[in-house]
């Protein structure tokens, strides 16, 4: 099993080592490579998951957890290079291997002519190996290198195409507001290595169990460290106030987005939550994470109601969703989370693929308003992005009907009934927002620039069979792997990683929650037909609200007020010209050269050159030498 | 052990005061002599004759001494024209 | 003792002669003064080897290189007066006192150790000495028991005053002091002949030199 899991993750490295040097040599063939990593590290996937469910059938091992390689070992401090496999990182691994490799194919179309070919499939393959050594690490030191790995991967595919000033500033705003969250992570992983005195996950979580260790902030040293790592869970995954960088992060290409801001990287938050289950169920700030998770979906759907640009709304839409898993494994729902992660991974990438579809049509052109009537000119990309809409709506019997409702279920039988209410009202908006989306989008007058309909057709298969592969999933992974709720298939493969509290309460009956959220999703859906689906759209009204909503709040703007204009201002004008011109240059290094000057010019008159003086010297200096020696000693 | 003392302080103000180079050498032979006595007077005393050896050895190092001594001082001459230690000034600094 | 002071006197009169005459010929002379009377002292002090060779080296090679680099540079017609600005006398009590002082606490500890200035030692280690270091057999001992003190003075009966004098006369014997030198140092004299050796390579290559441009 080592040697699947070592292939595993050592393709994409190979893949990237071999775009990344030879890239322009071989051109296209860079996609290829990059795709066959990719399957060969999906292939490994399955394999995994083969061996670990059936063994686990049997009764027999159901985990793998190894170190490959002692990197550090200084004194106290080990870290390991350790892999663990369990049920947990099985379905991450599947999750990444194989809406990746779909997004490989996909890329191959959207990305063809771009001069930077062969760099975009090298970055692709390095971010797929750094996302693997996150979720398959054994300890928070080589979790913290995948965290590290993927910002970065990020980072350099938001500003991929660096040209543009706009993809640029992208990039650095993504970058620098995940290092926010990477200090807090950070000091989070040293809190845990204080209390426990490694880094390990069993030896912690073990440990965490029985009490057993260092309390050195005292009782509240778990709460402490869980909710730094959450702020670094804030930051990877986009929630409050941690989440402008996402909506800028549209500037990079679209599957990138489909990747990386949908289906796997800002993932790695809600994972590393769920994976840390027993901390936070321990420490018990869970509720923070709930709390903080729906109030970002909230937010972030209002803001999805009036964005004009496709990806914009799909954009949001991710915030909203992660705050959704947020919740789910804030309020100890930790299957529920992931598996709204599993489903979101489908519907979501799905959606920004066709969206960049819808792009790849229209030349390029993002403004929905623009736009009307594609329907009969882009079949598939219609389909499979209505697929993916009524999927995320939660229309009953398709996958974000099971997922979200298992969330809302578990926030209320845990008792955060005002959680519950505020992720309903959320669940309205999403199935509004969305389907304004579609019917402006798809339905209706065309609204399209001449010029542009002109070339508008349909993207061509290597684009739109990863989208009909990804629209199976959305629609019916929900019922596969949700099928009774507490006690579906998946609650049974990965129920047992997780810790849970010692008390169980009776989970009430399915069936309201059901109800309720069919009738909210089919009140946000109507809600979107009457406002929108008309042959000319009611223009937006022009009040406050409407305003506010447009422009984000101008939560943007605040922060360049408060956080980043003060910053350079004290880095301007107090730090360089006072200590930097001042202080270092003028004193020190100024100074250091005048007192050896002085010094030297003061001690220059003992050189005569007159040899006798010198003697003289010697001479004085031993009769003080051997008076001294004498009559003192 | 009074004599040699006396003899050597002798060398010593000798090398300090005078100015020509070579009477200067010639004072630092009398530093030498004054320490050889104080061996020689040493061995007397001890009844050991180390000392004589140790002296043998000293006069042979002095001698050497003295001949590379006067080569410089030749040389020296040969580019500054004079022996007269305040004029050879060229390491002042 | 007569001959040591009267020795003492000279070298002292003709050392300071040295310092004051202001022609280097002058002090030249003087100072092949100062070594004759040395070699005077080396003989009151019984080191007679010594003395030989003070004469043989110092006033004989070295005073020559001495007048041959004084005739070379033809400073016979340079006068030379002492500097000002150095106040020779308390510097001469300075230093006089200085050595006089380490002198002085030397002998005082040396003193307070043993009762005495000499080590009193027995006549047997005295005379296991000479043999050790001087190589001398019971033969040779004898031989020079019988010189000094008559003969049929038998070795064991020496008092420690004849002891003392026998070792004396000797120590400054060449035979003795050869055999001192090839046994015990005989490395230093291998050496020595190494510092020879650079000498005279330093000598030929400081003369050999270019001459440069005056500073």
């Amino acid at each position: 099993m080592s040697s699947t899991i070592i292939l595993l993750l050592i393709s994409p490295l190979v893949g990237f080592l071999i775009n990344g040097v030879f890239g322009k040599l071989i051109g296209k063939a860079s996609s290829v490579i990059a795709c066959v990593a990719i399957l060969i590290s999906l292939v490994c996937s399955v394999l995994l998951f083969s061996e670990i469910s059936s063994s686990k059938a049997n009764g027999a091992i159901s985990y793998s957890d190894g170190s490959l390689y002692e990197w550090i070992s200084a004194g106290d401090l080990s870290v390991e290079i350790g892999i663990r496999v369990d049920s947990l990182t099985l379905v991450m691994l599947l999750v990444i291997t194989g809406v990746g490799f779909l997004i490989h194919v996909y890329s191959i179309g959207y990305m063809h002519g771009d001069p930077g070919y062969a760099r975009y499939f090298s970055y692709l393959n390095l971010f797929v190996f750094s996302m693997l050594i996150l979720v398959l690490a054994n300890n928070y030191v080589m979790m913290f290198i995948g965290w590290e790995g993927v910002g970065l991967c990020s980072y350099l595919l938001i500003g991929f195409w660096y040209e543009k000033k706009s993809a640029t500033d992208a990039g650095k705003k993504a970058f620098i507001v995940n290092r926010i969250g990477d200090f807090g992570f950070l000091l989070g992983m040293f809190t845990l290595f204080a209390a426990f005195g490694s880094f390990g996950f069993e030896k912690i979580f073990h440990d965490a169990e029985m009490g057993n260790y260092v309390k050195i902030f005292g009782e509240n040293t778990l709460k402490i460290a869980t909710l730094l790592l959450f702020v670094g869970a804030i930051g990877k995954s986009a929630q409050i106030p941690l989440y402008v960088w996402l909506p800028d992060a549209m500037e990079g290409p679209t599957p990138v987005s489909a990747l990386i801001h949908a289906a796997t990287m800002v993932t790695a938050g809600v994972y590393m939550i769920a994976r840390s289950s027993v901390l936070f169920t321990l420490a018990e700030t869970g509720v923070y994470v709930a709390w903080i998770g729906v109030l970002t979906a909230l937010l972030a759907a209002t803001m999805a109601i009036t964005a004009n640009d496709i990806k914009r709304v799909l954009a949001y839409s991710t915030v909203s969703q992660l705050g959704y898993m947020m919740v789910g494994v804030g309020v100890g729902a930790y299957v529920s989370g992931i598996f709204h992660l599993v489903t979101h991974a489908f519907f979501k990438g799905l959606m920004f693929l066709a969206a960049g579809s819808v792009m790849h049509a229209m030349s390029n052109e993002l403004d929905m308003r623009k736009m009307g009537g594609l329907k009969s000119k882009l079949p598939v990309t219609y389909w499979t992005f209505l697929a993916g809409a009524l999927a995320i709506a939660g229309v009953p019997g398709l996958s974000g009907f099971w997922s979200k409702d298992e969330i809302l279920h578990s926030a209320w039988d845990s008792g955060h009934h005002a959680v519950f209410f505020l992720g309903l009202v959320t669940a309205a908006l999403t199935a509004f927002y969305m389907f304004r989306l579609i019917f402006v989008t798809f339905h209706g007058q065309s609204r399209v620039d001449p010029h542009v309909e002109s070339h508008l057709h349909e993207s061509p298969p290597v684009m739109w069979v990863p989208l009909v592969a990804l629209a199976v999933p959305s629609l019916f992974i929900g019922l596969v792997l949700g099928w009774g709720g507490h006690d579906s298939a998946f609650h049974h493969f990965l129920g047992d990683v997780f810790y849970a509290t010692g008390h169980q309460e009776q989970p009430s009956s399915s069936l309201p929650f059901m109800l309720i959220s069919t009738i909210v999703a089919f009140f946000g859906i109507i809600s979107a037909y009457i406002l929108y689906s008309k042959d000319s759209p009611k223009d937006e009204p022009e009040n406050f609200t409407m305003e506010l909503l447009t422009n984000k709040y101008y939560i943007d703007e605040i922060y360049d007020a408060v956080v980043v204009k003060p910053i350079k201002g004290i880095s301007q004008y107090g730090l360089w010209r006072i200590v930097d011109v001042v202080i270092i240059d003028f004193l020190c290094v100024g100074g250091v050269s005048l007192l050896t000057r002085g010094i030297g010019g003061s001690l220059r008159y003992i050189q005569t050159g007159i040899v006798q003086s010198y003697i003289l010297s010697m001479v004085i200096g031993i009769v003080l030498f051997l008076g001294y020696y004498l009559f003192v000693r | 052990m009074v004599l040699s003392a006396l003899l050597f302080t002798i060398g010593v103000i000798g090398v300090l005061v005078r100015r020509n180079a070579i009477i200067i050498f010639m004072c630092i032979e009398i530093m030498l002599n004054a320490a050889n006595l104080l061996f020689v007077a040493f061995s007397r005393e001890l009844g050991d004759s180390s000392g004589q050896v140790i002296v043998f050895f000293v006069m042979t190092v002095a001698a050497a001494e003295v001949a590379i001594g006067l080569a410089i001082i030749v040389s020296v001459f040969k580019n500054h024209a004079t022996v007269n230690v305040d004029e050879i000034k060229s390491m002042k600094g | 003792m007569v001959l040591l002071v009267i020795f003492g006197l000279v070298a002292i009169c003709s050392a300071i002669c040295v310092v004051a005459f202001k022609n280097p010929i002058h002090s030249a002379l003087a100072l092949i003064l100062t070594f004759f009377s040395q070699a005077g002292l080396f003989i009151a002090l019984g080191a007679h080897f010594v003395a030989a060779v003070q004469v043989i080296v110092y006033a004989g090679a070295i005073m020559v290189l001495f007048l041959f680099v004084i005739m070379l540079l033809n400073l016979g017609s340079l006068q030379d007066t002492a500097r000002q600005n150095i106040s020779a006398i308390k510097i001469f009590v300075l230093v006089l006192a200085v050595l006089l002082a380490i002198e002085g606490i030397t002998v005082a500890r040396y003193v307070d150790q043993n009762g005495g200035v000499i080590k009193k030692q027995s006549t047997d280690v005295i005379i296991q000495r000479l043999k050790d270091d001087f190589k001398m057999s019971d033969e040779d001992i004898k031989h020079s028991v019988e010189e000094l003190y008559g003969k049929g003075t038998s070795v064991s009966n020496l008092t420690s005053v004849q002891v003392t004098g026998l070792v004396h006369g000797e120590m400054g014997k060449t035979e003795r002091i050869g055999t001192l030198l090839f046994s015990k140092f005989v490395l230093p004299f291998e050496v020595t002949s190494f510092i020879l050796i650079a000498a005279l390579i330093g000598v030929i290559s400081i003369v050999n030199r270019e001459p440069q441009e005056a500073a």
